[in-house]
């Protein structure tokens, strides 16, 4: 039995028609931790000598950066002020734009979302796109309108903005600062009376969604569970209607918050299940679980298994390191079934995993981690798109990797994904979104005014577009006004080729990207024009050119090496002047060789900064 | 350019290189690296009875020796007393050659009549003098405690005790130094007619004074252009005036090169005594300890530990023969390198030869590798493709 889960102390099980399962939808920064720390603290959930800020942000990076990146759930004992007794289960949703799916299973567990709005920022981007998940799913909406202790607070704009954009009542919304613990109690009040409580059939087939899960080393995969019919108990045979798999289960539980063992989990409960379940991909987030024995006719709706939509190459700057970055990439995806990597191998770079992402956060997060939790220095090429290449014979491919892109002449038809972008943006920044949205080959779709001042922007962008800086640079160009969120739109044609960088007439496979054609010369010349910057100098001339197969269409040089500083040589201490130069060469190993010329991190990265041009 | 020194050192493979490291400075010059800096009296006095005791306990005690170099640090801060300490150590613990070099580093500060006649009566023969610049504001942007004036005084009291052996020691490529200011520098020298010119390009290394007011960009380093300006004229200015470049950094009149120095570059043998000095004998290269506090403890009990240790064999011991002696003006013989390590070294190293000759830095003439001139000003890089590592990634 694993230390992470507290002994079964099974509580008299509150009627179905006193329990709520609901959620916290909000926009970035808006809120929502602290206020799922607040319901924790007001019913009891947590000692107060146990409490740290945000506790359902577990990991150390989601604290960092302030986003929550897994889920988690927990169960709470609320009294209303009626003096009912009342199990909340409260599912924690993801935050940002890359988890969407992750998002709207977690919102099918429920029957009702706590909308939370900053009561000075307003209605966002991720607030549309969330309200329209939790809309889809048939939640019941209670508006919070939260920080109105902040002095720049206009809770009566937001309400406005709230009834114009969301077309929710003004009349619903409740005034709430999470920070200072005002207003807390009614919104607990409000689950219970406009959320509804939980349907379902116990005396059906079970059927239960997995909305989330985590590897526990002792354990397996530990699934969170949402129970629509039926129930689970242990030593009950399971099987996961999508995947296939079956499995015993060992034991299931509830979150209190820490996980805690129970005997079962019946209709219209939220908690978990471990079923001795080694790898996630058998138990993928959405797939029904059902009993082996008497399996429901149906799973439930909405399973997909998400695919990744951004790809990059990572690589180990110091190419001893392979085994590592394999090692940690493995670990990750024990908790990240959106997580995929293949190994690759660059004539540039060596050894490295051609890695797949939700999207570019995502992507990010991964980066991050790895460097962190596996102490590694990773080279990451340049994100790529799935694109979808018809050939001359007729067939089609997927090319995820510009490496793989086939010879022009063999191409008869290129098509790349396209997004729906939905900006929110006060009027004066309009200009500078549209500017570019259109630099970025965005085609207008919608306008609309949200509130007084901002407007909602719709465009239909190619997603490699927005890959590389697309948000920092609306940030930038709006001052931090704009919010942005967007959805999958499917496949377009498109005219794009592939560019190389060649060093010394060898093609350097790691540098090479998809563009447009209309774009390939400025961004050839800008890159080439980048690269003869971070090129250290050489005992030889180093040429760089970019190309469109055969024809050059930039080149520079960098010139030879003229003089060094010769270091002196004291006492014939040879060992130290050895030393020295091979710290100097040292320095050049932790650099990537094409042919004789060393090439440094940064020649990598000046790919990526190449959305500005 | 003739062949220099190396005929001389010939007759000498037998015996060894003896350094003797007195660490002691007035003070501490920003861009100096080297283990030295200010003692106190107590430490003083520890310090040269352990370098003594190190002296005559030498494993190697009895073996025959041809030069002997004090260097430092400051060794001609040493009183006459306790440099004839030292001098006899060496004396009475090695076979000395009658006709051996000692040579022995004086900053321009410390040079007196009475010090220099001690030195001369002790047996040295060769004086170093630490000169730098002769630009009184290079100078205090150095740190160095003394005058251009000074400097040209305590030469000519070398001279006068009667030294006919005398090397100056120069820098070039310092903060705020123009071309003009090198070669006035270049030219006071040559006026003073030594023996022997040593001219160092100044390295900015990182824990000194220098490397951080660098990296606090308060110190503009010269460019590559200037620093490359300034050697090629320093080469040009020395072989107008008769003087041979035997090595990358080091010029001589004919017969004058130091042998102690190009013991160095030629694969020789050589024993330091002190701290952190550095040897090379039978094969393997060490350092002594750089910690004060262990070298006094391992002289008084017999044994020094070491800073590093490296045994060199095979295709690492070739390298750094081959590194070393592309500093030289004669370079190396290919054949006898080839005929000693039992391979092909032009085809060991194919690859570097093809590069290095296509970029016209070295050039292969009768079985000798040597550098250009090209190839001279970019010395570290185009050395350092003989030193053996592994080649940072295979590709494919």
């Amino acid at each position: 039995m694993s230390l992470a889960i507290e002994g079964s102390q099974d509580e008299p099980q509150p009627d179905r028609s006193h329990t709520r399962n609901f959620c916290i939808i909000a926009h970035i920064d808006h809120g929502k931790s602290t206020l799922a720390d607040r319901f924790l603290q007001a019913t009891g959930a947590l000692d107060p000598r146990r409490m740290r800020d945000q506790v359902l942000d577990q990991m150390e990076l989601e604290r960092e950066r302030g986003i929550t990146i897994k889920m988690a759930a927990v169960r709470l004992h609320y009294r209303s002020r009626q003096g009912e007794g009342f199990e909340l289960n409260l599912i924690d949703t993801p935050g940002h734009v890359d988890f969407t799916y992750e998002v709207s299973r977690s919102l099918a567990a429920c029957e009702g979302a706590v909308l939370v709005v900053d009561a000075v920022q307003g209605v966002e981007a991720q607030t549309l796109a969330n309200v329209n998940l939790a809309l889809g799913s048939n939640l019941n909406i209670i508006p919070v309108i939260n920080k109105i202790d902040l002095p720049a607070a206009d809770p009566e704009r937001v309400k406005k903005e709230i009834a114009e954009t969301l077309l929710i009542d003004e009349s619903e919304c409740l005034l709430v600062s999470a920070k200072e613990g005002i207003g807390i109690e009614d919104v607990l009040e409000a689950v219970v009376a406009r959320v509804p409580a939980p349907g379902g059939e116990e005396a059906a087939p079970l059927r239960a969604m997995v909305f989330d899960s985590h590897f526990d080393p002792y354990l397996g995969i530990i699934a969170y569970v949402r129970v629509v019919d039926g129930a689970i108990q242990p030593g009950m045979r399971l099987r996961m209607m999508a995947s296939g798999r079956e499995a015993e289960v060992a034991g299931v539980g509830v979150f209190a918050p820490q996980m805690r063992a129970t005997s079962r989990l019946s209709a219209g409960q939220v908690g978990f299940l471990h079923a001795g379940i080694k790898s996630i991909g058998h138990c993928r987030v959405g797939d029904t679980v059902t009993g082996a024995s008497q399996p429901a006719g149906a799973p439930l709706a909405g399973y997909k298994q998400v695919k990744p939509m951004v790809f990059c190459g990572l690589y180990p700057v110091d190419s001893d390191r392979f085994a590592d970055l394999r090692e940690g990439l493995s670990r990750l995806q024990l908790n990240d079934a959106a997580l995929a990597y293949e190994p690759e191998t660059s004539a540039a770079l060596g050894f490295g995993f051609r890695c797949g992402f939700l999207g570019l956060l995502h992507s990010e997060i991964v980066q991050e981690r790895l460097e962190r939790e596996f102490d590694l220095d990773l080279i990451a090429t340049s994100p790529s798109v799935v694109y979808q290449l018809t050939l001359v014979d007729g067939t089609v491919a997927h090319i995820e990797n510009p490496t793989h892109w086939p010879e022009a002449g063999s191409i008869s038809k290129v098509e790349e994904p396209f997004i729906m972008a939905t900006i929110l943006v006060p009027n004066q920044y309009m200009g500078a979104c549209m500017e570019l949205c259109i630099d970025r080959r965005g085609t207008f779709s919608s306008m609309e005014s949200s509130g007084t001042n901002r407007v909602v922007l719709t465009y239909q962008l190619p997603l490699a577009e927005i890959l590389l800086d697309f948000f920092d640079t609306l940030k930038s160009r709006t001052r931090g006004y704009a919010s942005f969120d967007y959805d999958f739109l499917g496949y377009r044609e498109g005219k794009l080729v592939k560019l190389d960088i060649r060093i010394n007439s060898e093609p350097v496979d790691a540098l090479s990207f998809i563009t447009p054609r209309d774009r390939a010369f400025p961004r050839g010349k800008a890159l080439v024009a980048r690269l003869k910057a971070v090129l250290p100098r050489q005992l030889f001339e180093i040429r760089v050119q970019a190309s469109l197969g055969s024809r050059i269409i930039a080149a520079e040089r960098v010139s030879a090496l003229r003089k060094n500083v010769l270091a002196k040589c004291y006492g014939g201490d040879v060992t130290r002047k050895r030393k020295l130069m091979e710290k100097q060469r040292a320095g050049k190993k932790r650099m990537k060789a094409v042919g004789r010329v060393q090439i440094p991190q940064e020649a990598f990265l000046s790919v990526l900064r190449l959305g500005n041009d | 350019m003739t062949d220099n020194g190396t005929a001389n050192r010939s007759l000498s493979s037998e015996g060894l290189g003896v350094y003797v490291h007195i660490p002691f400075c007035l003070q501490k010059c920003p861009y100096c690296d080297f283990v030295s800096g200010l003692f106190e009296q107590s430490a003083r006095l520890g310090y040269l009875a352990a370098l003594e005791r190190e002296i005559r306990q030498s494993a190697w005690a009895g073996r025959s020796v041809n030069t002997v170099y004090f260097g430092g640090g400051t060794p001609s801060e040493l009183s006459t007393d306790e440099l004839k300490v030292l001098a006899l150590a060496v004396r009475e613990t090695f076979a000395i050659d009658a006709a051996s070099e000692w040579s022995i580093e004086c900053n321009p500060e410390t040079v007196a009549p009475e010090s220099l006649e001690g030195m001369s009566r002790l047996g040295f023969n060769r004086i170093s003098l630490g000169i730098q610049s002769f630009q009184d504001r290079q100078l205090q942007l150095l740190g160095r405690a003394h005058t251009g004036e000074e400097s040209i005084r305590a030469y000519r009291l070398v001279r006068a005790a009667g030294f006919e052996n005398v090397n100056l020691d120069l820098i070039f490529s310092v903060p705020g130094q123009t071309l003009d200011h090198w070669k006035r520098d270049v030219d006071e020298a040559l006026a003073l007619a030594p023996e022997h010119l040593s001219l160092y390009g100044l390295t900015i290394e990182e824990g000194t004074g220098f490397g951080e007011r660098h990296s606090r960009g308060e110190l503009e380093a010269i460019d590559e252009e200037g620093t490359a300006e300034m050697y090629e004229v320093a080469l040009d200015l020395t072989l107008e005036s008769g003087f041979d470049q035997y090595e990358l950094s080091s010029f001589a009149r004919p017969g004058r090169a130091c042998l102690h120095n190009l013991g160095y570059w030629n694969y020789l043998r050589y024993l330091g005594f002190g701290i952190g000095a550095a040897s090379f004998l039978d094969g393997t290269r060490w350092t002594n300890t750089t910690v004060l506090r262990d070298y006094l403890r391992g002289a008084f009990s017999g044994e020094i530990c070491r800073a590093t240790e490296k045994r060199l064999q095979g295709k690492e011991a070739l390298g750094e023969e081959l590194m070393l002696g592309l500093h030289t003006q004669t370079g190396v013989s290919l054949g006898s390198l080839s005929v000693r390590y039992g391979c092909d070294v032009e085809q060991v190293y194919a690859d570097s030869f093809q590069l290095l000759t296509g970029q016209g830095l070295i050039e292969l003439e009768d079985d000798r590798a040597r550098l250009t001139r090209k190839g001279q000003l970019v010395a570290a890089e185009v050395c350092a493709e003989f030193l053996p590592i592994e080649e940072p990634i295979p590709l494919g």
